[in-house]
């Protein structure tokens, strides 16, 4: 069994399960943006009424469902990761929290048919994906979700709805590094993109 | 080569990137992270067997997933801790 497989029947099973859910993490920035490795795919699931071993016996033996879950403190979600040792790959799920943006993220979602796997697959907004990872780069630090935001934004050139986005990374606090990473992004893929003056490229008064 | 030659080639690499995925299908993208991971599993196994040739092919997955484990633990650092769901 390949990771690519394992996705499409955990996301089988959520379906045959009736639990709503996403698939978001990398997988979503490589829709929306540049593909790049990774060794896990991220779930966000409503899981009202879902048991872990409910969730195993669906599965079957192939995955193993760990019962110790964790506490994500980047954005404050439960984790729970499904080892598929056969794929050497890991699917990991996180529980819808009661986070404003979260709710609002997991509304916003879209069926969207992928043809290379044969199958829906339910993604968030581009705009969504961009607001998410900036919290990710921000509260956790990590270079690639940096990376991840500025290959979202450059390939969606022009097609995504800033006002939305400002409005949560005004909330979030993490509209400066919104601008530091668009000011990275070469000029021909950042036309119609309002950005605020450079403060590293502001002149001090002159005293005389 | 100075370090404006480099930053400019830097970003025309760049900007070949994000034409390649703005003339590439989004579900082809999507898949695509399935299929380099599975590369890179493949390099990875290559590499072992060349640092361990006495090695069967269950070891030579046994030390790749290990080597997986170490990088995942080093990018999720402290963001998570063991949750434990609150007795009604």
């Amino acid at each position: 069994m390949t990771g690519e497989e394992s996705a499409v029947i955990l996301i089988e099973s959520l379906e045959t399960m009736g639990v709503p859910y996403m698939l978001a993490g990398s997988f979503s920035s490589n829709f929306y943006g540049i593909s790049r490795s990774t060794q896990d795919a991220d779930f966000v699931i409503e899981s009202r009424g879902v048991t872990l071993s409910g969730l195993q016996q669906r599965l079957g033996p192939a995955f193993h469902v760990d019962p110790q879950m964790s506490f994500e403190t980047a954005t404050g979600t439960v984790r729970t990761i499904i080892t598929v040792p056969e794929a050497g790959f890991k699917l990991e799920l996180f529980r819808l929290s009661n986070d404003a943006h979260d709710q609002e993220r997991f509304r916003r979602r879209r069926t969207v048919f992928v043809s290379q796997l044969n199958h829906n697959a339910v993604l968030p907004s581009a705009e969504d994906v961009v607001v998410f990872k900036l919290r990710w780069a921000v509260n956790a630090g990590r270079s690639k979700d940096r990376e991840d935001v500025r290959d979202v934004i450059a390939v969606q050139q022009g097609l995504l709805d800033w006002d939305y986005i400002h409005r949560w990374t005004d909330e979030h606090g993490t509209r400066d590094c919104l601008d530091e990473i668009i000011r990275l992004i070469p000029a021909k893929f950042r036309t119609n993109i309002p950005l605020p003056p450079d403060p590293s490229q502001t002149s001090e008064p002159s005293a005389s | 080569m100075n370090a404006e030659s480099i930053r400019s080639e830097a970003e025309a690499i760049y900007i070949e990137r994000v034409l390649r995925a703005q003339a590439t299908p989004p579900g082809q993208k999507l898949v695509e992270g399935f299929r380099l991971f599975e590369r890179s599993r493949g390099l990875m196994r290559d590499g072992v067997r060349h640092q361990f040739p006495d090695a069967s092919p269950e070891q030579v997955e046994v030390i790749v997933q290990q080597r997986l484990d170490i990088v995942r633990e080093m990018q999720d650092g402290d963001l998570y801790r063991p949750y434990q769901e609150p007795t009604p």
